[in-house]
């Protein structure tokens, strides 16, 4: 008893029991959790969305292809409370699908042109998909994109950008078309407020991203085209597609060859349609300007420049900023409108430096001879108005003269409106004539005239009555009587009357007769005192005497 | 005698006899003795009593953080994954109105381990550093706590339960978390505390 209590009081605490092992284990074990727990702690994201519609933290998760690869730790509103900042904690090992290109968009049920996708997330409720890029790695704040991307960042293929100021159709998901087969799709398109442009995001797929090249046109084959010339109207669509969701498609102009390769990124402009591609394009142009009196109503920025239907150019700018209010004022003082207007050498020579300078020797030298520009109609249905230059005699002699940085190209009044200025000299003349004189005179003409005519009419009645009498009447009887005897006398002087004969006896007794007086009168002439005294024989004349 | 100090008079200790742990046979006790019956050593005391309380409480505490930091169980439901510590299915009971449900897993999961541990901890600082109070209510405290302590396995019994139930597929499936397992260590290193200390060591405190 007396040895057992030390044995006890040594054992009470002071020796270390083995049993501490146990809680040094357990804290060896929750350090390894912790340490563990910590490790696996992937990145953490910023996710900005402009709604958090369906994320709830804790629940929502982030995928890629239907894989997990973390969760929504948190969600609260930004301080300017404009957008919602979405914590995400993502899984150890997805360091490498953070690059500053990876885009994320909440997946949620969804119908569109191309389908109706998200469908499993009307159950499951949304969720963040997450589609890695190929930047640089390390980004951690990202922007959520409103709806999912057209084409994952790391698809093959080349990306281009669009320029448009036409009215269009075409949306983002629109197909692009390369001869009539579909080899990408628009990103998508924004009104810039900057120039007022649409400006679209193109990928075209690989393979077919070889086909954009430095020379590519592209154009809208949105909906229809509707053509109307001398064979016909034509309908075309690049597909039915196209006429729904709109359309761009892409080629090369007609003898050009396709060029460089390009990189993303590259700006192209969107043509109105296939034909305006082949509009050649010209590196080379004169340009002219040309003052006007007249209205240019109808004239766009684009019309043709023509001499005698041939095109030279176009006209590049119609505005009243190109001189300052001096320079644009004609003799009268009264303000002209300025058009600019290239002449492309390329159009008849060459398109280079030595083109340039022979069109415009060409020009110079025809201005003196009575070239001038004007106003032309194009189109009397639409009003549209081109430029024609063409040689006009009666014009008094000008030469191209300087305004400000430009060659000004004489004009005259066009066709059109000379015709409205004869039609007007006309109508001011017409206003000019004594009407109401020739109006008054007219009327008393008109009633002299009508009493002459009732006279007249009253002389006709008279003339029927005459001819109503029976003696006017038989007259054309006696008449026939009386030619009917002429025609039996005549008849009895024929040749084979008897009459006739003794006629012919009795007159050639007189032929006779006459004979003989004529060789009377001649002996008479000869000799006239023959009729006093006998006739003396005459000595025969003997030619060459004396 | 200072053996008289240490065991109060009329004990079996103060007569230098001890029970033996297996066949509760009073024998005489001296340096390493053993019993004349079973041949099992004997003691006053359970060896490092103290230490071994101690030791199982601490351990149990550390895994009480891990317990409650961890996810107790996640359920997949369609896709959707949602995991629960024990806090947050507390607070996720209260708020859908299962108000009893929630006090349930609220005092048998965070209420009583806490509260053993506290009281474990209580009557080895008593018997460390003895004060005066009633003994019977040390004693007292005890037995409450050794008999409630067991009820905290409810939660993992709970857990157990609805992870070999509830298996269906991609419709519901229910995966014990790491908390279950700390939970469940927690309760064992209490329930090993307890049994580790030994009641007469209040006795041997000199009020």
């Amino acid at each position: 008893m007396t040895d057992s209590s030390p044995k006890v009081e040594q054992r009470r605490f002071w020796r270390l029991s083995a049993i501490w092992i146990i809680p040094l284990l357990a804290l060896g074990l929750g350090v390894w959790l912790i340490v563990d727990s910590y490790l696996s702690q992937g990145p953490v994201v910023q996710l900005t969305v402009s709604d958090a519609e369906g994320i709830n933290a804790g629940e929502t998760r982030v995928k890629r292809l239907s894989v997990d690869l973390g969760i929504v730790a948190d969600v609260y509103l930004n301080p300017d409370f404009e957008d919602v900042t979405v914590v995400l904690n993502l899984d150890t090992g997805t360091e490498e699908l953070l690059r500053d290109d990876t885009q994320f968009w909440v997946v949620k049920p969804r119908i569109g042109t191309d389908g109706v996708s998200g469908l499993s997330t009307l159950l499951s409720g949304a969720y963040i998909e997450l589609s890695p890029g190929s930047g640089n790695p390390g980004a951690r704040q990202f922007q959520a994109l409103d709806s999912p991307p057209a084409t994952p960042v790391t698809t093959p293929g080349v990306r281009v950008e669009l320029i448009s100021d036409l009215d269009s159709t075409i949306n983002a998901r629109s197909p692009v078309y390369y001869n009539g087969f579909r080899v990408g799709q628009v990103e998508s398109a924004e009104l810039s407020t900057e120039d007022g442009n649409t400006h679209y995001s193109l990928f075209i797929n690989a393979p077919y991203d070889d086909l954009v090249t430095t020379n590519t046109r592209f154009w809208n084959a949105s909906g229809l085209a509707v053509e109307a010339g001398v064979s016909g109207v034509s309908l075309r669509a690049e597909s039915l597609e196209t006429l729904l969701v709109g359309g761009i498609a892409f080629g090369l102009p007609e003898g050009v060859d396709p060029g460089g390769s390009i990189d993303n990124g590259r700006r192209y402009f969107l043509y109105d349609d296939v034909d305006a591609i082949n509009e050649q394009q010209f590196s080379f142009a004169k340009p002219y300007l040309l003052l006007f009196d007249s209205s240019i109503r109808g004239l766009d920025v684009g019309a043709p420049v023509e001499y005698r239907g041939a095109r030279l150019g176009e006209v590049v700018e119609v505005s009243f900023d190109l001189l300052e209010r001096q320079s644009g004022l004609d003799a009268a003082g009264q303000t002209l409108v300025p058009v600019l207007i290239h002449i492309e050498p390329g159009r008849v020579f060459e398109d280079n430096e030595e083109g340039l300078e022979e069109i415009a020797n060409i020009i110079e030298e025809a201005v003196p001879n009575g070239l001038r520009a004007s106003l032309a109609s194009g189109n009397l249905l639409t009003g549209g108005l081109y430029i024609e230059l063409d040689f006009h005699e009666e014009v008094e002699p000008r030469q191209i003269r300087q305004a400000e940085d430009y060659d000004v190209l004489p004009t005259i009044s066009s066709g059109f409106t000379q015709i409205q200025e004869r039609v007007s000299s006309v109508l001011s003349r017409l206003e000019a004539l004594p009407l109401n004189d020739f109006v008054s005179q007219a009327n008393e003409a008109m009633q002299t005239l009508t009493a002459t005519l009732t006279t007249a009419e009253q002389t006709m009645s008279e003339l029927s009555g005459l001819l109503e009498n029976p003696s006017t009447q038989s007259l054309p009887a006696n008449l026939e009587e009386s030619l009917e005897r002429l025609n039996q006398v005549l008849s009895g002087l024929g040749p084979d009357a008897a009459l006739y004969e003794d006629l012919t006896g009795s007159l050639d007794e007189l032929r006779g007769a006459l004979r003989n007086a004529r060789e009377l009168t001649n002996s008479l002439n000869a000799n006239p005192s023959q009729l006093l005294r006998s006739t003396e024989v005459a000595a025969d004349p003997v030619p060459g005497g004396q | 005698m200072s053996d008289a100090r240490r065991f109060p008079a009329g004990t079996a200790a103060s007569e230098g006899l001890a029970q033996c742990r297996l066949c509760y046979t009073l024998a005489p006790i001296a340096e390493g003795d053993t019993c004349h019956f079973c041949g099992e050593s004997l003691e006053l005391r359970h060896p490092d009593s103290l230490q071994r309380t101690l030791a199982y409480l601490l351990t149990a505490m550390l895994f009480y953080i891990p317990a409650n930091l961890f996810p107790i169980m996640t359920t997949e439901t369609l896709g959707q994954e949602e995991s629960h510590t024990i806090a947050s299915g507390v607070v996720e009971f209260w708020q859908l109105g299962s108000y009893p449900i929630a006090i349930v897993i609220f005092v048998a999961s965070i209420i009583i381990p806490v509260l053993k541990m506290l009281a474990l901890l209580w009557l080895c600082a008593y018997v460390l550093r003895p004060y005066p109070v009633s003994r019977h209510q040390l004693a007292r405290i005890y037995q409450v706590t050794e008999f409630v302590g067991k009820w905290s396995m409810i939660d993992i019994f709970v857990v157990a339960l609805m992870v070999a139930l509830v298996q269906m597929g991609d419709l519901i499936q229910i995966t014990p978390g790491t908390g279950a397992t700390a939970f469940a260590a927690v309760v064992i290193f209490t329930i090993l505390a307890a049994r580790a200390f030994d009641l007469r060591l209040i006795w041997d405190q000199q009020a």
